[in-house]
């Protein structure tokens, strides 16, 4: 049965996501996201999950803000006089929610939101990919050696999918 | 039939008969203020996963043990409080930690340590945050 989403542009977000964890079920995706920070090369490749009530409310449409709203909220923390957001009911609960996305817009509507700006946004433009997106399946089969994973630079990647 | 709709008040009371027989009254913007505003059950041995969750948009699996918490809706700044928990499969000592440098309006950082001091995968996490909304 197709579940209508309520105009819910000016209400508060943490009420859309009340109605959506009641109406709405899980999605989960077969996809994450695998990259590693420029910034943080100390570090192990990082993985990144969809959250499956999440997912829901990105293919049901009309609860989640637009990814700008994000970005702006990022600008406004960032700068030195921060003391506390006064932008969320404009940025979040009043703006129009954005339509419902496929899964693949899903993915990456949240690789823009949680995923640092250097890394996805030249994500090809170095000697190997900052960024990949996967199927879990993909993944090594166990995490013994976790914190030595890296994004291989013999990387074969397509327009669905890396290998 | 149930009728589904909206009831809005400002003040719950209650004549609290059953044990001090005291009227009392709550402000209901308490019971908003005072909830938990995210939450999340997840794995990360064997699997990492997402068992089920309350305003949360991604996990992200920074190594072994470590877990990074993206939120949907944005706190109003960074000084929300939050708490995690690891739940062991035998009897360990676990520390749960989180970074401060790493914490934002949207998200904070989740680390479990074993009683050798090394950041360990576990079989369940638990995760809850509360504060302001932006």
């Amino acid at each position: 049965m197709t579940i209508e989403t309520p105009e819910f542009q000016g209400t508060h977000l943490w009420e859309r996501l009340c109605w959506a964890k009641e109406k709405l079920e899980p999605y989960r995706s077969e996809y994450c996201i695998v990259w590693e920070d420029p910034n943080d090369m100390e570090n192990p490749a990082k993985v990144t999950h969809p959250d499956p009530n999440w997912m829901a409310c990105a293919l049901q449409g009309g609860i989640l803000p637009p990814v700008q709203s994000y970005w702006e909220l990022k600008k406004d923390e960032n700068k030195p006089d921060f003391v506390k957001h006064t932008r969320g009911p404009e940025l979040l609960h009043n703006m129009k929610p954005i339509d419902a996305m496929t899964e693949e817009e899903a993915i990456e509507y949240l690789i823009m939101k949680d995923i640092p700006e250097t890394v996805w946004r030249d994500w090809d433009k170095s000697n190997k990919p900052k960024m990949v997106i996967c199927k879990k399946d993909q993944l090594p089969g166990t995490r013994e050696w976790r914190n030595a994973w890296q994004i291989s630079e013999d990387l074969v990647i397509n327009n669905e999918v890396a290998a | 039939m149930v009728a589904h709709g909206t009831i809005a008040f400002d003040t719950l009371t209650t004549s609290d008969q059953v044990n001090t027989g005291t009227e009392k009254s709550l402000d209901t913007s308490y019971l908003y203020n005072g909830s938990a505003k995210v939450w999340a059950s997840y794995v990360t041995a064997s699997s990492f996963s997402i068992n089920d969750s309350f305003n949360y948009a991604s996990t992200t699996d920074s190594g072994a043990g470590f877990a990074t918490h993206n939120f949907t809706n944005a706190f109003a700044n960074a000084l929300f409080s939050y708490v995690g928990l690891a739940e062991v499969s035998s009897a360990d000592a676990v520390t749960v930690i989180g970074y401060t440098t790493s914490k934002t309006t949207t998200t904070c950082r989740q680390v479990s340590y074993n009683s050798s001091n090394s950041s360990t995968d576990q079989p369940g996490n638990s995760f809850l945050a509360h504060g302001d909304f932006a």
